[in-house]
Order: C-alpha cells, then structure tokens, then sequence
C-alpha cells in the first residue's frame, strides 16, 4: 500500500525509537498520527458516530473486566521496529504498574479499531501489521456496515480466524470468553 | 481510502533535525515529505565537481557558490539541499541565513532522480521565486535549463545538448561548456 503512493523518491523512514524520542520533545501532534512502516501517517478525524460507538464499546469492555486487563482508549502500540500505532481500543493484560508511554505487542489480548472511512486501511495493511506483530486478536467495527470484522489466531502475516459478525450478535473476545459484547448496544443509531 | 501521510513544516522539520532525530545528511524535506535524497553516483559527483570549479574560477566575487551546503527553505513545507546554488555575493554571510531572495541560479545533478527534479522540484523552485534553474541529466548528456519562475512553472526553458556552451541569465558572461561538465572533453 505506501508503495502506491506514487512518489518518485525514496520517502525518509524513521525508526520507533527516533519516533518517540520526536513525540516526548514535543515535535509530533499529542493525536492523531501514527507510524506505519516508518512514516508519519495522518489519522482520520473523528466523527460522531465513531466516537460515540467508541465510548459505548470501551465502556462495556472496562465494565466486565475484572482485574483482568486494562481497557485503553488511545494508547501507542509497538508493532516493530518501524511502526507504531494507536488503535481506538487496547485490551492490555492486567499489570501492576500499567504501561509507561508505548505497550509492546506481547501484553496485548485484543485491539479494536473503529472503521468509517478507513475500512479499507483497517482490513489491508493495518490487519497485515497486527497479525505480523502476533496481536492476538483484531476487531474492526465497520460503521457503514454495522458489522465485526473479527480476527484471530495470528499466523506469519495473516490470521487463523477471520469471520464477520452482524448486529445482532453478542461477541466476546477469545481470551476472555465470559464476556458479552452485545453489538445492537454498540452500534449508535445513525445521525 | 488513501492513506494520508503527515506533512510536516519546515519549522518543526528543523526542529526535529536540531534534535539529532534525523540524518544530518542526505535528506531535504519537499511539500512536508522528508524524501531520501538518491545516492550520488560517480558521474553526479564528477558533473557537480565540474560545474563547481567552472563557476568559481568565473565568479570573480559576485557570487558564491555552494556545493551540497545550503539548506534552503522555499515556504512553509519545502527544504530542499540543492546540488549547487548560486549566491549573490550581497549580503553579511557570516551572520545571515541564505534566503531565496539571494538565491540566482540553482542546479541539481540528476541521474536516478530526474522525474523528480523535472517534476515536483520544478513545482518548489518556481513557485518560490527562484529565477533560474538548471536540471543536468547525467544520463543522457543533456541540460535543462528553466527561467523565469511563474506560479509553480517556469515561462522560460530549453534543453541544452552535450556541445553546448551555456550561462546563467545573470551572469551571462560565465561560460559553463556542458562538454566539461559531462567529462567529455576531448
């Protein structure tokens, strides 16, 4: 995919380390962008629909947890040593001392990402970079479609488990199976 | 949806810079993007050597001349690194930074980067003012020479061949044999 952007020249790609050493000086948006393959990507702006579906899933999610993790609205995940990203949500094993500024892949149980516009990126590169980092599982709320991508088993650069459940459904996450996501309650009616 | 790369100002890429987070050579930031500058090969080095010493010994102090040193900024987004810059000899060099203002002629060398220098760079250099712009292409022995800079295209160009003689506009006694700056004299 960045290979099609069409440019003529080699684009500059910074490393992870280089990346965060840019955002605790103060050199990077606070939100917004992330680094996939070792460029500065723009996230697309929010709308409505996606926040409020947002706070409803993460709010269910925080509800039945436990202590068993941590749910994170915003939180800058490792993937390697080119790319790190914000997911719209992160289910972070339960840790004493929670995380500092960037989670690794290996404490992560499920990432959650909100698609409107950016379906295609979510299903495509996005989904090529969660498996290959071997995050555990990957929802992608399609917004257009009121519907789950669901993801799971990651296996080299793809995952085992790939289904896609509607509205209708009640859902969980494989590595907390107790509970119940009801997706006609996440799923915000349309504006 | 097409991804959207981040765009960075020429302010915060110097900043980042300053920090020590980027090479100190080999990049320039063009339209917000920082672009890898294409690795200069053996007849890029020798052309610009050529056309460094040919505008020297000519410049009889009404210009300097910088050799893969100055970091120009252009506008809110673009910091090119030019192969060769010609300077007006007008200002207090020691305390002020080049600007596009005292900039007469810029030439980049091209080889593998010539679609670029033709293209988006074209775009930067004219819509910044700069008066005259040289692209010498390596590969095929041929200069392309661009003035008169309009919004973002030049009014004026041609294509100068191997045998040509060529000078700047402001300059226009400063003969530049293309025939030396190729290595093809005999």
């Amino acid at each position: 995919m960045l290979e099609e952007l069409g440019l003529e020249v080699e684009l500059y790609r910074f490393t992870v380390e280089r990346y965060e050493a840019m955002a605790q000086a103060g050199l990077l948006p606070e939100r917004g962008v992330e680094l996939v393959d070792g460029l500065l990507v723009d996230m697309s702006a929010e709308g409505d629909r996606h926040a409020e579906t947002r706070r409803r899933l993460l709010e269910t999610l925080s509800d039945q947890r436990r202590g068993r993790y941590h749910v994170y609205p915003g939180l800058s995940v490792r993937l390697g040593s080119r790319d790190m990203v914000d997911p719209d949500g992160t289910l972070v094993r339960w840790a004493e001392a929670g995380v500092s500024i960037a989670v690794a892949a290996s404490d992560v149980a499920l990432v959650v990402e909100i698609a409107d516009t950016s379906l295609d990126y979510d299903l495509g590169i996005k989904r090529e970079k969660y498996a290959t980092a071997a995050i555990p599982e990957y929802w992608i709320v399609d917004l257009r479609a009121d519907r789950v991508h669901i993801f799971a088993r990651p296996d080299g650069s793809a995952y085992g488990i790939a289904r896609v459940a509607t509205r209708d459904e009640t859902i969980a996450p494989l590595e907390f199976p107790d509970i119940a996501v009801v997706l006609s309650d996440v799923f915000s009616a349309r504006g | 949806m097409a991804l959207a790369l981040h765009l960075l100002t020429v302010e915060r890429y110097e900043r980042i810079a300053e920090t020590g987070l980027l090479p100190v050579r080999g990049i320039e930031l063009i339209d917000g993007l920082v672009v890898e500058m294409s690795p200069k090969g053996v007849r890029h080095a020798e052309a610009a050597s050529q056309l460094n010493k040919v505008l020297v010994l000519q410049s009889n102090e009404r210009y300097r001349v910088y050799c893969d040193s100055l970091s120009l900024p252009l506008g809110p987004r673009s910091e090119p690194e030019p192969d060769i810059a010609l300077v007006r000899e007008t200002r207090s060099f020691a305390r002020e930074r080049v600007t596009v203002a005292d900039v007469a002629l810029i030439i980049e060398v091209a080889d593998s980067s010539l679609a670029f220098d033709l293209g988006t760079k074209v775009r930067n250099y004219a819509g910044a003012g700069i008066p005259e712009y040289w692209v010498i292409d390596v590969k095929t022995n041929t200069a392309h020479l661009f003035w008169n800079p309009a919004a973002d295209d030049y009014r004026g160009g041609r294509i100068a061949a191997a045998g040509d003689t060529i000078a700047p506009r402001e300059y226009p006694d400063v003969s530049v044999p293309l025939a030396r700056v190729f290595g093809r004299e005999t």
